[in-house]
């Protein structure tokens, strides 16, 4: 049965544009622990779909590594994700242009310092494409990841203050991968 | 002074760190020539770290490069190149003393053993077999002299691919977690060697050594077969005999190098995902590079990329905008709302009331003309000349007092607050004033001009 208490949770971050990821950080522990929203999602998913279609959203389960909803009918493609998915594209080449191992993104252990990312993406290649974004136009790369990436769980931060790819921003790179 | 070549290979061998130094920058520069000036360079070097003076110049006699000409460790000196090339066979000699320098087979040199075969083969066809025979009799002993040659040349290969294939397995097993972007860097460049050793080393050995699939040329091990052949049928069974033993020795290479290449195939993997995930964010990147460059135009409407993305095409596709107003509230129904809102009202008037400024409403606010602030020179007179001592209950109420005998028909209700601020300038240092809350807040009405604010208590 669902339990209306993991339900409110996955309300409030679902409707705030969240990802629900398959496994959570656990920043005590530096562990990734299987999160218990995902779980219960999973395995009520019928009736959550069924839910979230009674309010004109689509809940989407992506990769069987992540939830999120988007709006039934919905218009043009939005701002928000056109961001996200620049700011991925280009955090990405940065780590696999330099020659490092993309499993730097991925691994929970590791991640990449922000002083990595800024000092490349300060280039002027990668600013005139972020620009158009409407990306660090005025805020630093540093909020505009927290905004798009890591309020959304998309990515995270971990013990060593590294960002790494949730479950999400990983099933982006898969597809992205797999799709060529 | 003249070296002998037995003792100049006497001291090479006893200083060899300097010969694999040169070795390695061959190796690294992909080279079978050495720049002279690195040659000195290193024996510079190692000159320095000698202690006796008597060893230095021994040293300095055994190589001198006119000696290691003279001697014939050097075989060419190309004086306007600038280089010297060692003899390959003391070269080989040096690699063998470190399997880490010994040169696996590259796809030209198995292709270079291969045409020897071919033309041994071609020879011997042309050949009557005769003991008698002195051609057939050289020939017979530079065929044997090819087979241990490629025999000995195939054992050091698969060695040498044995020893990389360890040497890596080891780092690449190590390095399970790589935490670090150095880490990364260095795992990396390792699969890259990886994917090097088996694709310009193990690959062509194989194929060298593979007797079944056929190709345009001839595959060695099928002409040492042919010549078997011609042995067997011309009537020198013994020989063909060992023929066939140095084959077979050849052969035995065979599984140890498909060993050697099923322990690389997967850091092979590896590398391959690492390669697609490259290739596929690159083309990701150039894409979103054609976009935004196409909003580089002089049209201001068009200078955002969002107009060019393709709804279908994004992973995210309709992901929900931020809502942060949007909460659900957990155990609505326990919680006594009536004592909460009225919590509530009490904190909010609170907050209204200590952020409320002082301020005059009034339907005439125009202030009367002061030129050159003769009054407000005047107030400043008559609060420094007051004497109003603390306790004082209401200090608006008693400086609105002061200022009304004082000043009479010049006062105006908005002198009381330059009063006020004047009084708290000259006696703030010796005595405090406390601010009390109420609400409504106090009110002193004068002249169609009201002033609303908080009381101030005068202490000592």
């Amino acid at each position: 049965m669902i339990s209306n208490e993991l339900s409110q949770k996955i309300y409030n971050q679902l409707i705030n544009g969240k990802a629900i990821n398959k496994h959570s950080y656990n920043i005590k522990t530096n562990e990734l622990d299987d999160d218990q929203l995902y779980t219960e999602m999973f395995m009520y998913f019928d009736e959550y779909r069924q839910l979230y279609q009674r309010i004109n959203f689509d809940l989407v389960h992506k990769n069987s590594r992540f939830f999120f909803i988007r709006e039934l009918n919905g218009g043009d493609a939005n701002e928000a994700t056109i961001k996200i998915q620049a700011l991925l594209i280009v955090i990405g080449r940065i780590v696999t242009e330099k020659g490092y191992l993309f499993d730097v993104l991925t691994d929970y252990r590791a991640g990449i310092k922000i002083e990595d990312l800024s000092s490349a993406m300060s280039e002027e290649r990668y600013t005139d494409i972020l620009h158009t974004c409407k990306l660090c136009t005025s805020r630093s790369i540093e909020d505009e990841m927290y905004s798009h990436l890591i309020t959304r769980g998309i990515m995270f931060k971990n013990s060593r203050g590294h960002y790494v790819l949730s479950d999400a921003g990983t099933a982006f790179f898969s597809e992205l991968i797999d799709s060529k | 002074m003249n070296v002998s070549l037995d003792r100049t290979l006497i001291l090479l061998i006893r200083n060899k760190d300097l010969m694999f130094q040169l070795i390695d920058y061959m190796d690294e520069n992909q080279r079978k020539d050495l720049p002279t000036q690195a040659f000195y360079n290193a024996c510079l070097k190692k000159f320095e770290n000698i202690d006796s003076k008597s060893d230095t110049e021994r040293l300095r006699d055994a190589f001198a490069l006119e000696n290691l000409i003279k001697t014939g460790v050097v075989t060419e000196f190309n004086q306007s190149r600038g280089t010297i090339a060692f003899q390959p066979a003391i070269l080989d000699i040096f690699r063998m003393f470190d399997k880490e320098r010994v040169r696996g087979l590259r796809s030209a040199e198995l292709e270079n053993i291969r045409v020897q075969m071919e033309n041994a083969y071609q020879q011997h066809e042309a050949l009557s077999f005769d003991d008698d025979n002195i051609a057939f009799l050289e020939q017979r002993d530079h065929l044997f002299n090819l087979l241990r040659a490629i025999n000995s040349q195939i054992q050091n290969n698969t060695d040498h691919l044995q020893h990389e294939a360890d040497r890596l397995s080891k780092r690449l097993d190590h390095d399970t977690a790589v935490l670090s972007l150095q880490e990364s860097h260095q795992h990396k460049e390792m699969l890259v060697q990886v994917k090097r050793i088996y694709d310009r080393e193990i690959i062509p050995t194989l194929e060298f050594l593979n007797t079944r699939e056929y190709s345009k040329t001839k595959a060695p091990l099928t002409i040492i077969d042919d010549i078997i052949r011609l042995y067997d049928i011309r009537g020198y069974e013994d020989d063909s005999y060992y023929i066939g033993q140095y084959k077979l020795s050849i052969l035995s290479h065979y599984k140890t190098l498909e060993k050697v290449k099923q322990a690389l195939q997967r850091y092979l993997h590896q590398e391959r995902r690492h390669r697609l995930t490259y290739n596929a964010i690159e083309q990701a990147y150039l894409d979103l590079q054609a976009k935004a460059q196409s909003t580089f135009t002089e049209s201001l409407k068009d200078k955002y990329i969002f107009k060019l993305f393709d709804q279908e095409t994004l992973y995210f596709k309709g992901l929900k905008n931020h809502a942060a107003g949007q909460e659900a509230r957990i155990e609505w129904h326990d919680r006594n709302h009536l004592m909460y809102f009225e919590e509530f009202l009490i904190q909010q008037n609170a907050r209204k009331r200590s952020e409320s400024p002082s301020e005059i409403k009034t339907f005439d606010n125009r202030p009367k003309n002061d030129r050159h602030n003769a009054i407000k020179r005047r107030i400043e007179k008559i609060i420094k000349a007051c004497d109003i001592k603390p306790p004082a209950d209401d200090l608006y109420l008693e400086i609105h007092n002061l200022l009304i005998d004082n000043l009479q028909a010049d006062y105006q209700l908005h002198y009381l607050l330059y009063g006020v601020s004047c009084f708290k300038q000259q006696q703030g240092s010796k005595f405090k004033t406390r601010i009390s809350f109420s609400y409504p807040q106090k009110i002193i009405r004068y002249r169609n001009q009201v002033l609303e604010y908080n009381k101030r208590e005068f202490i000592s």
